[in-house]
């Protein structure tokens, strides 16, 4: 209560005086951009402009074509026939379909499991290299899996999955874990864990080394503050390290829920959404509609639904990464 | 005790690093390997080098061609984002624009954007204008991640130049398009090169667009490699090789600008 009444006397005290009317004005304008001169929102304006012409050809009107075309019945197996406006036909077929649901669940799945195992793996082996690990060298191997294009690293793991000869088998019939010569990849209900398994792999080193530079510009006063009150060590993880990570936990967090919910390469490369669509995710299976199967119609009502969850979880990421620019 | 806590925490450093890359090590291994050693259960870590895998690798299929096409979609593809990209982002770094917040967001929002979204509207007007399969294609689809990308790592970086810079340069008389170049632009060198190394390193590895917008004439690097595996009889002695070459280049160029990497992965919020 104090403080807002401290800054709504000032303006008022603003107004009272003389000119405070254009004081008044002048700080509305502020906030909305106008303040600066008429030349300066000029040359500001063509700097911008190239970018933005170029955005909205590039990223707009996709996503708008993508709208008019899950209104449609494009299908390019039978081009010669035409198309014409369905309405919302596609989205009503879709919305019933058991086959999008399956793949939104293993999306879901594939996401939730990944991206949980990552944070906590990554926050395990940050917390115990935090300020340990200076090497150039070290870091740069840390960065591997994560800059390495997913097709090479969906092809590693292509054969190191493989049932005769790939060592990931060859390890766990040595610990009796997996029997016979099965093939990860090969069995439905091993597949989806298998390329979990990659991306929390490729993944992991993300997690790691974005909570480690979290970790190393944590301020130490509040550490020292604790050392005085004998806070255990656990109480100083609670209540001091987790809070003050919060913002960069939540930002690794978005990045690699979003990037999870798009996996395309990987799976592509990996399994191609078997067997018997057992690792079919939301990507892949519009990609087989589309480009597979010519259904393009069908394609673009998928990739619009997966656009508006992506969006959904932007207004989160665009507010914490705000905070948390404005507080760096 | 601090010695021993001292020698666990290195083992555990290096096994965590080693199980992190095992999969690239193996693949590196695989590649200097004859297709005898390939196949042999238990795998075999000790073995003699054998180079012809890397002889066929550009002596025989297109590698040399889908190499060449990946550098020039790529330096093009980066050079064009980092070029319209960086005045934007430095008007968005130092001019209060009406609705600012907004554009930033919608920036943010294309770069998040499925390219799946993408892909199926440039694959019908691209067949449309017959221009699948060109190199210039790829180049304007890869500035969809590529240019909000550098705009957002830029700005934050420009919003680091202390604005009494800029201020004093009016004083001497530099033209606002001056102060841009001559002042702003000289100072966030470091971040110039980390973006072109980023966005280097992402359209070297882009798949879906490659896949399904180029075939023959200027398919990349991505696509060439994932036919390999989906063709019956996988010669995975020269998978390894193209893997390792494939890989190399970019992890070189991580080593320059590792201090950047973390700031550049988390768009711009985290300062590694």
């Amino acid at each position: 209560m104090g403080k807002s009444d401290v800054v709504e006397k000032g303006r008022t005290s603003a107004y009272t005086e003389g000119g405070g009317v254009k004081v008044w004005i002048k700080e509305k304008l502020e906030d909305f951009g106008f303040a600066i001169s008429k030349t300066q929102r000029r040359f500001a304006l063509a700097l911008l402009l190239p970018a933005v012409v170029v955005l909205a050809l590039v990223g707009v009107f996709p996503a708008i074509y993508c709208g008019w075309l899950s209104l449609t019945n494009i299908n390019l197996a039978r081009a010669a026939a035409g198309f014409k406006y369905i309405g919302f036909e596609n989205w009503e077929n879709l919305l019933r379909s058991p086959y999008f649901w399956n793949s939104f669940k293993i999306t879901l799945i594939f996401m939730i499991v990944a991206v949980s195992v990552e944070f906590v793996l990554g926050l395990g082996i940050a917390l115990v290299l935090a300020g340990r690990l200076r090497s150039k060298f070290l870091r740069t191997i840390m960065l591997i899996p994560m800059i390495m294009a997913p097709v090479v690293v969906g092809l590693c793991f292509y054969y190191l999955y493989d049932g005769f000869f790939g060592i990931i088998p060859w390890m766990l019939r040595k610990i009796g874990i997996l029997g016979g010569n099965i093939a990860p990849l090969g069995e439905a209900n091993i597949a989806l864990w298998a390329v979990v398994a990659v991306d929390i792999w490729q993944w992991t080193p993300f997690m790691v080394l974005i909570l480690l530079a979290g970790l190393e510009s944590l301020p130490v006063a509040p550490y020292e503050a604790a050392q005085v009150d004998n806070a255990s060590k656990w109480q100083v993880f609670t209540k001091i390290t987790l809070p003050l990570l919060r913002p960069v936990i939540l930002i690794a967090i978005l990045l690699r829920v979003i990037d999870a919910f798009k996996v395309f390469d990987k799976i592509y490369v990996l399994t191609a959404g078997g067997p018997s669509s057992a690792t079919d995710v939301l990507s892949m299976w519009t990609y087989r509609k589309s480009f597979l199967r010519f259904n393009i119609s069908l394609g673009a009502t998928v990739s619009l639904i997966m656009l508006y969850v992506v969006l959904i979880i932007c207004v989160f990421l665009s507010t914490v990464l705000t905070l948390e620019r404005k507080r760096g | 005790m601090k010695k021993i806590t001292t020698i666990l925490i290195y083992a555990f450093i290096t096994i965590v690093l080693f199980v992190f890359v095992f999969h690239y090590i193996w693949m590196v291994l695989t590649s200097f390997k004859t297709r005898l050693d390939i196949f042999t259960v238990p795998p075999k870590f000790i073995f003699k080098p054998y180079l012809q895998n890397y002889i066929d690798v550009f002596t025989r299929g297109r590698f040399l061609r889908n190499f060449l096409n990946s550098a020039i979609v790529v330096a093009c593809a980066t050079f064009i984002s980092v070029a319209v990209g960086t005045p934007a982002a430095y008007s968005l770094a130092r001019f209060e624009l009406m609705g600012k917040k907004h554009i930033s967001m919608w920036i943010l929002s294309i770069r998040m954007m499925p390219p799946i979204v993408a892909v199926i509207p440039f694959f019908l007007i691209a067949s449309k204008l017959r221009i699948l399969d060109t190199h210039g294609l790829l180049m304007l689809v890869y500035m969809t991640f590529n240019l909000p990308f550098v705009i957002w790592i830029l700005r934050s970086f420009f919003e680091d130049v202390p604005i009494e810079l800029e201020q004093a340069a009016i004083l001497d008389g530099y033209s606002r398009w001056s102060i841009f170049t001559k002042v702003a632009l000289p100072l966030v060198k470091p971040g110039l090169v980390s973006v072109t190394i980023l966005c280097i390193i992402f359209s070297w590895n882009e798949f879906l667009f490659a896949n399904v917008l180029t075939k023959e004439v200027a398919q990349t690097l991505p696509p060439a490699i994932s036919v390999l595996v989906t063709t019956r009889t996988v010669q995975w002695g020269r998978v390894g090789a193209l893997a390792t070459l494939v890989v190399l280049p970019i992890v070189i160029f991580t080593y320059f600008i590792q201090r950047h990497m973390v700031r550049g992965l988390t768009l711009g919020a985290v300062k590694g």
